[in-house]
């Protein structure tokens, strides 16, 4: 009697494993990971899922949630810049690191934090990137000293088909050809050696 | 990077989902198989069976429902054969 629900559930568990042995097929591929990378290339396979546009640039002490995926990101930077440098005569009264070279100095106080003017930025590769979207180059700038800053960012990693990295986001999306982002397991099955060297979140 | 030992912790970190397949990577014979959503569950529950040293029992349990399907059988010994951390009990018979 007090055993019924307990067979039913081993009836539904029986029912389920007969489903699943009847469509089970396995399909050899051949000898060791880095075949299966050749052949069924999980790098080259991947065709959704991943963050895409801006989404592929994070800003946070750790990369988005690992729901809905887990794919790999690297840390990078993320601090006040001064704004470009235009053109006009060299600055009379210019300091290094103190926004050399911008438009309005007139209104400038001298407190730590960054000029009203100065924008957030994340460096990846020795360039700098906005961090607003679209993550445009900030060409010229110098890293001021501000208030809370530096941050904690993280773009997407790039890898080619045998899981060796290849570069970041934004040098590096999808409108390429032969690199994309990689989930954890899928750097796991073919370069396990270098799964370790990310960070992994949706 | 999670780490693990025993067969569930294999298919863990070595059975990634391609396109509703999977590709798994034979710790044994360090071959690979692509597998049907379907050959996974087996291979899950067996991996399950192993690690709990209940696999004899399981394997009983498959040869009731008809048997192994081809190929399967040889990933799941391979499986038998990672260490585990878990309480030691039977293997399963060779």
């Amino acid at each position: 009697m007090t055993n019924a629900p307990q067979d039913k559930s081993i009836e539904q568990r029986r029912r389920v494993l007969k489903g699943a042995l009847g469509a089970s097929t396995v399909v050899t591929l051949g000898y060791g990971a880095p075949v299966a990378a050749a052949s069924l290339n999980c790098i080259a396979k991947v065709d959704g899922g991943y963050p895409a546009g801006s989404n592929q640039f994070f800003l946070g002490d750790q990369p988005p949630d690992l729901t809905p995926g887990n794919w790999a990101w690297r840390q990078v930077p993320v601090n006040m810049y001064a704004p470009p440098v235009v053109a006009a005569p060299p600055a009379t009264g210019g300091q290094p690191g103190k926004g050399k070279g911008r438009k309005k100095d007139s209104d400038e106080q001298s407190a730590p934090e960054a000029a009203s003017d100065a924008v957030e930025g994340f460096e990846v590769s020795n360039l700098v990137y906005s961090t607003t979207p679209p993550h445009d180059p900030l060409v010229g700038v110098e890293v001021q000293t501000a208030a809370g800053y530096p941050k904690v960012g993280w773009v997407l990693v790039y890898f080619d088909e045998n899981g060796e990295e290849i570069g970041t986001y934004p040098a590096y999306t999808m409108d390429g050809d032969g690199f994309a982002p990689a989930s954890e397991s899928c750097l796991n099955s073919i370069n396990p050696g270098a799964a370790g060297n990310y960070t992994y979140g949706g | 990077m999670r780490a693990g030992n025993g067969a569930l912790a294999w298919l863990q970190e070595h059975c990634p989902s391609l396109d509703g397949q999977f590709l798994f990577l034979d710790p044994l014979w360090l071959d690979t198989h692509l597998l049907s959503e379907g050959a996974v569950l087996i291979l899950r529950e067996a991996a399950a069976a192993i690690d709990d040293g209940r696999l004899s029992a399981f394997e009983h349990e498959i040869a009731d429902m008809g048997g192994w399907p081809p190929g399967l059988e040889r990933l799941v010994r391979s499986l038998a054969t990672l260490p585990v951390c878990a309480p030691v009990g039977t293997r399963g018979t060779a």
